[in-house]
């Protein structure tokens, strides 16, 4: 059986996917394969995904990173959630943070007592029951302790970060563990006539690369997927019109926030993402609502501190790839698809790939079976993340401009639909096929995009008033006590993962979140 | 929030499913908000399918019954029921004449390997493994012995789990008890016919004394007439004849003094299968076969479902839902979950369109799911020169479990899909019992020489070997309980 394993892994594009995937396939160094890292200084990378969420801290763990040394090297901050403003109308905002809401009773969930007695004016806002929410709005930040017992168990973060940083980062992990870097710029890739694999690379100067999986890093372009394979490509432009961005880093305004804000704009919306050194800023808008000029100048407009570099576009198209695993080769990043990171999927997005890839790994006889179920898990779990985002533009009550009116009035998928319903009858939500985001993420938004559900679940009914009325009364305050008692995020940070020099900052790009 | 008005929520049917509604939904609701009665057919119990008085189920039942409060020592006792450790298959596969799925973990992981895989890398060196051979609730039921497992996760006695075999005429008596006292209403006199209103949905049941019981929300236990669901509110049927062609089945029960086995016994036949279910003082044994292969009679049925359980202001139960063959212990199973989803999706007010969309969506992927775990073993079947399984064995099969198939065989992993009841472990066991032997296994297994494989394998087998004959036959466990009961008493 292991005279039929993979010897030969080419990933083509560096930036933080093809890192990512080098640090990760560094382990198969062990049976013997062979890792070979494509890229070239010529071009460029686009740091896509600066905000994390959660599931990152599993990778790093993996990886077997030192979590306080990273968030050093990578001038990071911590995140316990992502502030909302202007979405739902103007003047509004709210909180998705990580970690749960308050604590269910009977098996009912928490919040369906909240919906009962909100009606009736007493509970507090539902952001009071969660310790992150009201954490990350005092600027706080400690990590969870493990003791279910104490209420500091039920924190929950992510970071911020450089993404060239932590490219570079994993860059030195990877290569310490034998993963070998070329530098070289693709210019063509040969395909095998028997099947119409790719039997190999070809560099600028006729450098060939054999190779028998290959990675596709290679950004927007797909080099491989697509320039080489012909896979197709899927467009959802038509439920999520943003088509371009411009980021633009600046200076902080005081010390960084330990969460990530996105503010809804006239045809778009700006990403502020509090780093050590700087703030990362960026305008996702429609092109067919917005000029470039006008962008930049309201993204500079609405950043956090004097601009440290020109602005930067960076054009898409929402979708993804006909197929994300395509003969031998894998796509990942940007070259699988392109989803806007209101949510902070894009990191999420590699690292699961990579992680789908290990569970479905295939040796030289390429099962078309792996990749069967590896498409096919792929595809949910961007459908899913997909009509998450679409949420936000569908659910709102602003009609100040033509892009909100036409998001408000726009179609959506069938699926959407569906949890949009339910959740309007009685406030239920369910999770489907190992869905990236819980029950309290789509509470958080639901609620927060201004969807109202008529009546709370009749099983709220079974627990006791006067017991659920004063463990309401009790929880708010007790949460902001607990929180009140954590370090400042600064404080934090200057004690354990301070960065060191400061002097390579200036060098890095601004990057999307 | 709008107003809140008391709902009456009628039931159809007095067999398990019926009472099992009854009992769960009035423990559950607040009485304050919701009325509920139970309405009798006038027929005999089928609420379950034509299967017979005698149930096996899965382990799951013990949830459900600490959720319902009923206290399962007694139920055990007073109604001379039996403690499942899984279920035993003859004649199925040409790999194994007889093979024993367990309820509980097969194997154990050497250093994080996992234990099929192991063994995929002892077969690839020669070796021959029988799943089975590693499982403490395996080798307990072939030793008759039986004892509720430890909580202690460091003992080998806390690797299994059980169901238990019931006798469905006193398991009715007991969750009439617990539904009675939580306030249910009993309608002595028996339905007749169901009237509608003028939009199309149920209003109320018409009764043989010419009352009429109104109603705002129905549960449908009638069995497969499906008098509700079917015949009043005309639901269509999605058969499944084309995969699971079993159409007859004749069950009867007899008395017996042998302390019953710790398990069920299914054994293939030349046009379908046999099933027994040993309770205390009695077995339960059901034919299952198909018409067109054979001249013997019985009662008619076809696998399959409601193509909406939850129609209008209806909600059907156990077989008037579906008709599934009692191959895997799933009749009271599917009952506890569709009653479990609906008090996840309960409506509080007469409008519950997103409610039943949910509801019926959530249901389909279970009984689709269940529908192809069942059509597995068909499939796969050992019986060659056999006209029924032959025909079943060609049958082409539903795409979700051609892929599971298919990826077991590459790669020994099973994708597991919402709404499967079975792990992938139970899956791979299937399998594995019906010779599909992975193409790769793991490389990490390749890490040990066979030889350390093989000790490995002979200490579980030892250890487990060892606690499995260190527990009390199940009959004297059953007596001792008895004992123990009436010294307290």
């Amino acid at each position: 059986m292991s005279d039929r394993n993979i010897r030969d892994i080419v990933i083509v594009g560096g930036g933080t996917a093809g890192w990512m995937a080098a640090a990760a396939m560094a382990r198969l160094r062990t049976t013997g394969a062979k890792i070979t890292l494509l890229e070239s200084d010529e071009i460029g990378t686009i740091g896509v995904g600066e905000a994390t969420i959660p599931p990152i801290r599993a990778f790093n763990a993996m990886l077997g990173l030192d979590e306080d040394d990273f968030v050093a090297k990578t001038q990071g901050t911590f995140k316990l959630g992502i502030e909302f403003v202007d979405w739902s109308r103007l003047g509004h905002r709210y909180m998705h943070p990580f970690g749960r809401f308050g604590a269910d009773m009977e098996a009912v969930s928490f919040h369906q007592f909240w919906l009962k007695f909100r009606a009736r004016g007493q509970a507090a806002l539902l952001e009071d029951y969660n310790l992150c929410a009201v954490a990350a709005k005092l600027g706080r930040f400690q990590r969870p302790v493990p003791d279910p017992r104490s209420i500091l168990s039920t924190l929950n973060y992510a970071f911020h970060f450089d993404a060239s940083l932590y490219a570079a980062y994993l860059r030195a992990y990877a290569e310490a563990r034998g993963v070998v870097r070329r530098e070289g710029k693709v210019v063509d890739v040969e395909l095998r006539g028997e099947d119409g694999f790719v039997a190999a690379v070809k560099l600028a100067g006729d450098v060939r690369v054999e190779g028998e999986l290959f990675i596709d890093c290679s950004g927007f372009r797909g080099l491989l997927i697509e320039q080489a394979l012909d896979t197709g490509y899927e467009e959802w432009t038509r439920w999520l019109p943003c088509d371009r961005a411009v980021a633009i880093p600046s200076t902080s305004a005081g010390e960084p926030l330990p969460y990530t804000r996105s503010t809804a704009l006239t045809a778009g919306w700006q990403w502020r993402i509090p780093l050590q050194h700087r703030t990362g800023n960026g305008y996702v808008y429609s092109s067919a609502h917005l000029s470039d000029d006008e962008a930049a100048a309201s993204a500079i407009a609405n950043a956090a501190g004097a601009p440290l570099a020109e602005p930067r576009f960076i054009r898409f198209a929402a979708g993804r790839r006909r197929k994300l695993w395509n003969r031998n080769v894998v796509a990942l990043g940007l070259a699988g698809g392109f989803l806007e990171p209101l949510e902070s999927t894009s990191i999420h997005l590699i690292q699961a790939g990579i992680s789908k890839l290990f569970a479905l790994f295939p040796d030289r006889d390429f099962d078309p079976v792996l990749a069967a179920e590896y498409n096919r898990l792929s595809d949910m779990q961007l459908e899913q993340i997909r009509d998450f985002i679409i949420l936000h533009y569908k659910a709102t009550e602003r009609d100040d401009s033509d892009f909100w009116r036409d998001c408000r009035d726009m179609p959506v998928p069938e699926s959407l639909i569906r949890k949009i319903e339910l959740f309007r009858e009685n406030g239920r939500i369910f999770r489907h096929e190992d869905e990236l985001f819980s029950e309290a993420s789509w509470l958080a938004v639901l609620l927060g995009q201004g969807v109202q559900p008529r009546r709370y679940d009749p099983l709220a009914d079974t627990v006791d008033s006067d017991d659920v009325r004063s463990t309401l009364a009790r929880m708010a305050p007790f949460i902001r006590k607990a929180a009140e008692a954590m370090p400042a995020h600064s404080d934090f940070i200057r004690r354990h993962c301070a960065a060191g020099g400061g002097g390579e900052t200036a060098k890095s790009q601004g990057a999307m979140a | 929030m709008t107003g809140v008005d008391r709902l009456s929520i009628v039931i159809l049917g007095e067999g398990v499913a019926g009472w099992a509604a009854a009992a769960m939904l009035a423990g559950a609701l607040p009485a304050s908000r919701y009325a509920i009665c139970l309405v009798s057919t006038g027929m005999p119990d089928d609420s379950l399918g034509p299967f017979g008085p005698a149930e096996a189920t899965l382990p799951s039942i013990r949830e459900f019954h600490v959720r319902l409060g009923l206290d399962e020592e007694a139920l055990v006792r007073e109604g001379q029921a039996g403690y499942a450790l899984g279920v035993a298959y003859s004649g199925w596969s040409s790999a194994a004449p007889t093979y024993f799925l367990p309820f509980g973990d097969v194997g154990a992981p050497l250093d994080t390997v996992p234990f099929h895989q192991l063994a995929g890398r002892l077969r690839a060196a020669g070796g021959a493994v029988r799943f089975s051979d590693f499982s403490v609730a395996a080798l307990a039921a072939q030793m008759g012995r039986f004892a509720r497992p430890l909580d202690d996760p460091a003992s080998v006695l806390s690797t299994y789990s059980y169901g238990l075999h019931l006798s469905c005429g006193r398991y009715v008596n007991a969750l009439r008890s617990l539904a009675l006292a939580h306030g249910v209403h009993q309608y002595e006199s028996p339905f007749v016919v169901a009237k509608l209103s003028e939009r199309g949905d149920l209003a109320g049941l018409r009764l043989e004394n010419g009352e009429t019981v109104p109603g705002d929300l129905f549960i449908d236990a009638s069995g497969p007439s499906a008098r509700l669901i079917g015949t009043a509110l005309v639901t269509g049927f999605k058969s499944w004849r084309a995969w699971l062609p079993c159409d007859r089945a004749v069950a009867t029960s007899s008395a017996t003094t042998v302390p019953p086995a710790p398990y069920s016994h299914i054994e293939a036949r030349a046009t379908g299968w046999r099933r027994v279910v040993p309770f205390q003082d009695g077995v339960g044994d059901v034919l299952v076969f198909c018409s067109g292969f054979t001249d013997a009679e019985g009662t008619a049925f076809e696998s399959g479902r409601r193509k909406q359980a939850w129609t209008r202001n209806c909600i059907a139960l156990g077989a008037a839902a579906a008709t599934v063959e009692p191959l895997q212990s799933t009749s009271i199973h599917l009952v506890h979950t569709a009653l479990a989803r609906l008090l996840r999706l309960f409506p509080a007010s007469r409008e519950h369109h997103a409610e039943a969309a949910e509801f019926n969506r959530q249901t389909e992927l279970e009984l689709d799911r269940l529908r192809d775990f069942l059509i597995l073993r068909y499939k796969l079947n050992g019986r060659r020169g056999e006209p029924f399984w032959d025909a079943v064995r060609e049958a082409e099969i539903p795409e979700p479990l051609a892929r599971k198939i298919a990826l077991f065989e590459s790669r020994g992993r099973v994708p597991l899909l919402d709404g499967d009841t079975f792990e992938e472990v139970e899956w791979a066991a299937l399998l594995d019992a019906h010779g599909v032997r992975p193409r790769r296994y793991d490389p990490r297994a390749d890490a040990f020489p066979p030889e350390r494989i093989q000790a490995h394998f002979a200490a579980v087998r030892s250890i487990m070997l060892k606690a499995a004959a260190g527990l009390p036959l199940h009959g004297d466990y059953l007596a001792r309980q008895k004992r123990l009961r009436e010294r307290v008493a």
